[in-house]
């Protein structure tokens, strides 16, 4: 039967010859795994970093942000549903080599490549080649990730990922399992070990009504965080708009993105984030020791700027990131 | 040539090109169609016996 047995990820597919994994970009050919997706991408943008979000890495840099069809998660309010539920030969892709994604990067000025939109776990082989190619063109790596992976591929990604922004989607294994059909603990486990070993970590967790909306929910979320990885991981907390499978459902109000993050600042967490309410309060980072406002955005703009050499311009305090 | 008067026979024939026309271009599309997926070994795998 050729049967095979993915190992990049927690769902372990187990696939007879011709079948394809979950995440759709993955698929037993023969007895062999093979990749439908390596080199193929289905969206090719240049955002700002901010979009990703990433707001204490390379601030106000354009970012060359790539994505192919696929993903190991299959979230009921995907925002990419339309690459990401898909399978690669349902989408419009552009053949792009890993030389070539770099070279590109290099001429739009670029000083990150973002795997982001669907997932870079499920194109490990396409980012892992990119991603060693940019090291060499002095291009760091961002990944945009549910953190969704096994232990052996993570250990491989953390050798050419820089920088990681990961969607903890909600603290409990009943939010994972109904609306993202997966499980909590490897994405935690991620998250720890990315942290630990040099990783720029950066937490986004888009609120949810009805689903993950409650103080009790920010609460565990937050004391997780702050025991887990430290107060200094900069969290984001992002408005949900009604998508895919949860139309039904209104979008997160302005009030309860606001008590979120002052619940996370008063358990200790000192940069907090709201994230798609342009003009929000939440979008701006305050010093934690002199509290005054060091950048200032409206959405992904950045409209002023005080931190020289990596410290509050105000009063010295080191703020953690990669600034320059 | 604007006054030439369109016999039934004609308007039939183009009538009919046409729907054959939206007929056959998916179709066409569908025996052309570009495979636009990758055929690359991947990593991180197992063989399973039986």
């Amino acid at each position: 039967m050729k049967k095979v047995k993915c190992l990049l990820c927690p769902r372990e597919c187990e696939l007879r010859d011709g079948d394809r994994g979950d995440c759709r970009a993955r698929m037993n050919i023969g007895g062999k795994l093979q990749t439908l997706v390596y080199g193929k991408p289905c969206a090719v943008h240049i955002d700002p970093i901010e979009k990703k979000p990433f707001f204490h890495y390379l601030p106000g840099t354009g970012s060359f942000s790539i994505a192919t069809a696929g993903c190991n998660l299959h979230c009921m309010y995907c925002q990419n549903w339309a690459i990401s539920q898909r399978e690669p030969e349902n989408t419009r892709n552009i053949d792009l080599s890993p030389q070539q994604v770099v070279e590109q990067a290099m001429a739009a000025n670029c000083r990150t490549i973002a795997y982001t939109y669907s997932d870079p776990v499920i194109f490990f082989e396409y980012a892992a080649d990119i991603g060693a190619l940019a090291h060499e063109n002095k291009l760091l790596n961002a990944w945009v990730t549910a953190g969704y992976i096994n232990p052996e591929p993570l250990k491989e990604a953390i050798t050419f990922v820089d920088a990681a922004n990961i969607d903890l989607k909600g603290i409990t294994e009943e939010f994972y399992r109904t609306v993202s059909k997966a499980t909590l603990k490897p994405v935690l486990d991620t998250i720890v070990t990315m942290k630990k070993a040099g990783v720029w970590v950066e937490i986004t967790n888009l609120i949810v009504p009805t689903y993950n909306d409650t103080e009790e929910d920010f609460s565990r979320l937050c004391d997780w965080i702050v025991d887990n990885v430290g107060a200094e991981v900069p969290l984001h907390f992002s408005k949900f708009w009604p998508m895919y499978q949860l139309k039904n459902l209104p979008p997160t109000p302005e009030t309860v993105l606001t008590r979120a993050r002052e619940i996370a600042m008063a358990k200790g967490i000192h940069y907090v984030y709201v994230g798609n309410i342009p003009g929000h309060e939440g979008n701006n980072t305050y010093c934690p020791v002199c509290k005054k406002n060091i950048i200032s955005r409206s959405g992904y703009q950045i409209l002023g700027y005080n931190i020289k050499a990596g410290k509050c311009g105000f009063c010295g305090h080191p703020i953690p990131g990669r600034w320059e | 040539m604007f006054n030439k008067k369109i016999t039934r026979a004609e308007f039939l024939k183009v009538s009919l090109i046409g729907i054959l026309s939206f007929l056959a271009l998916p179709a066409l599309r569908r025996f052309f169609r570009k495979d636009n997926t990758a055929r690359k070994d991947a990593r991180y795998y197992k063989n399973l016996a039986g």
